[in-house]
């Protein structure tokens, strides 16, 4: 994998592992970044979802803990045998190694930072919000009353002046880990066989790098399915479905020309010159 | 004490869901003397549990698209204007109905003007359409070719449109129609064009080759395929949950049903 190298430019490349297996659901990492960022608050609605009243990251929240409730399940959530297992893991932009948003975005506001983030340069940015439909993970998101599209920027002004983004720091047990890429990514497989010699097997590293999204600058540790946090299997850049895309607007206009051209030469003899309306 | 003092309490509006739900309650209470627990769930209770079925409680991964409804009305009248042009060039070509090919022309330029307006409704800021025009993508090659292509397309079409002789095309080189077809064609395609290669990345350079690109055609042609370019129709394709299974879409009907046999 290049995703080292690629977007370096002589800077570090860095990236976010969240170990979900550390978090405890303090949603510091939500208020850390509300404070450094400016974000607005999310209002107060009931979603009735354990202890998760935001259900995602949006707009407004570009850090989002997630409360994945199981039947009990002993060993899982460090909960008595009887109730309810609880396993947290917070959320945030993957920041991809081919970013549909950044393919997308046609004004040029959403950039590669030299950290290999994906920023959206909210002084440019129009709000067409084409960057909505084309993020794979659903993390970018017009916001409403501003009229922009809004996401996690990784902390771009903390990284500049040599600042750990304000997640990070907040984050009391360490889950949220930030540093060079292809170090945390060492870091991440080290702790993987941590926990399988504990017995937790169902604990996975969630990077694809397989898929052509090409790997996360934000990869994760989840226990179980990646799916019950909306973790999708196979994300995939909207750029592959172009061709397709291009194939059925080339249908399309053939189909057209061909209708027209017809029309034309279907039509009646009598009604093809209509007399002393020549331009000649 | 004063005002000040008191807790502030976040505004919330009446729903009309919720105060018929209060009066419900209301309702049973009177009648039997008691109440079941049903009638202060909220909507959308019993909740679906965070499984690999269900995704995280269901709620949807994707977020929808934003566009308003400005934006498939831009594409209709976008299309009966392109639709338009390709007759009215089937007109020309044929040389047969000139007052067919006048007509389509009209309706192609009235609708690529309405297109371009309803297009720019649509943006968060619309006073920053000029943001649109960036004709070199650095990413993205297909956006190029479109960007560029279509400005070469203007030049080449515009100089071919003086070097013919056809009759057909007297009415776009005669007299006032002539020259605003001349301008709009050098504005869209070779202005700009020379202005970006030139002008070395000034912005007050690229701004006036934006303004250019506006005034003429250039803008009609590159939403149809990025339109179609989202991440999936539908937010549980990337989670590979199969359609019957998802509990979120029953749990709201199941929740009705419930309250109807309990009514």
């Amino acid at each position: 994998m290049s995703a080292g190298v690629s977007h370096s430019n002589g800077k570090r490349t860095t990236a976010f592992l969240t170990d979900s297996t550390l978090c405890i659901g303090c949603k510091a990492c939500e208020v850390a970044c509300k404070e450094w960022n400016g974000v607005e608050a999310d209002g107060f609605n009931w979603s009735g979802f354990s202890y998760d009243n935001t259900g995602a990251v949006g707009h407004s929240t570009w850090r989002h803990v997630k409360f994945v409730e199981h039947t009990p399940q002993p060993g899982f959530g460090g909960n008595a045998g009887e109730l309810q297992s609880w396993g947290f893991s917070s959320d945030v932009c993957k920041h991809c190694e081919v970013a549909g948003c950044l393919e997308a975005c046609p004004t040029g506001s959403i950039v590669r930072t030299e950290f290999g983030g994906v920023y959206v340069q909210p002084e440019i940015c129009n709000g067409c919000s084409y960057c909505v439909v084309a993020c794979p993970f659903g993390v970018v998101q017009r916001n409403p009353a501003d009229g922009r599209a809004f996401k996690c920027t990784f902390c771009y002004d903390r990284q500049k002046a040599g600042l750990v983004p304000a997640c990070a720091k907040a984050c009391p047990t360490e889950s949220i880990k930030f540093g060079e890429i292809d170090e945390l990514r060492q870091v991440a497989h080290e702790r993987i066989q941590e926990l399988r010699q504990r017995g937790m097997d169902d604990a996975r590293i969630y990077d694809p790098q397989e898929t052509s999204v090409q790997g996360l600058h934000a990869f994760f540790i989840v226990r179980g399915d990646p799916r019950q946090y909306n973790l999708p299997p196979k994300p995939e850049v909207p750029t592959v479905y172009v061709k397709q895309g291009y194939r059925g607007v080339a249908l399309g206009s053939a189909m057209l020309v061909g209708a027209a051209v017809l029309a034309f030469l279907a039509s009646p003899k009598g009604t093809r010159r209509r007399a002393g309306r020549s331009w000649q | 004490m004063s005002n000040e003092a008191l807790p502030r309490i976040p505004q919330r509006i009446p729903e009309v869901d919720r105060e018929a739900q209060l009066l419900e309650i209301r309702r049973k209470a009177e009648s039997r003397g008691r109440v079941e627990g049903i009638g202060i769930r909220p909507p959308g209770a019993p909740f679906p549990q965070a499984s690999p079925q269900t995704g995280y409680y269901g709620i949807h991964l994707l977020k929808e698209p934003q566009w308003k409804p400005t934006i498939p009305l831009y594409f209709f009248v976008g299309g009966a204007a392109g639709s338009a042009a390709v007759i009215g060039a089937v007109c020309d070509w044929q040389d047969r109905d000139p007052e067919m090919a006048q007509h389509a022309r009209w309706l192609a330029m009235g609708g690529a003007m309405a297109s371009t307006a309803l297009l720019i409704e649509d943006l968060g800021r619309p006073s920053r359409f000029l943001n649109m025009l960036r004709v070199f993508h650095e990413d993205s090659r297909a956006l190029n070719l479109l960007g560029i292509g279509s400005a070469l397309w203007e030049t080449w079409e515009g100089f071919h449109l003086e070097t013919r002789q056809e009759a057909a095309l007297k009415p776009l080189k005669r007299g006032v129609s002539g020259w605003i077809t001349r301008t709009g064609g050098v504005m869209s395609g070779p202005l700009p064009l020379c202005l970006r290669v030139l002008g070395g990345g000034s912005q007050r350079i690229r701004r006036w080759a934006a303004i250019s690109g506006i005034l003429g055609s250039l803008l009609t042609r590159y939403g149809w395929v990025r339109a179609g370019r989202s991440s999936a129709q539908d937010w549980r394709l990337p989670l590979q949950i199969p359609e019957e299974q998802s509990a979120a879409d029953k749990e709201p009907e199941a929740f009705g049903q419930e309250l109807k046999s309990a009514a």
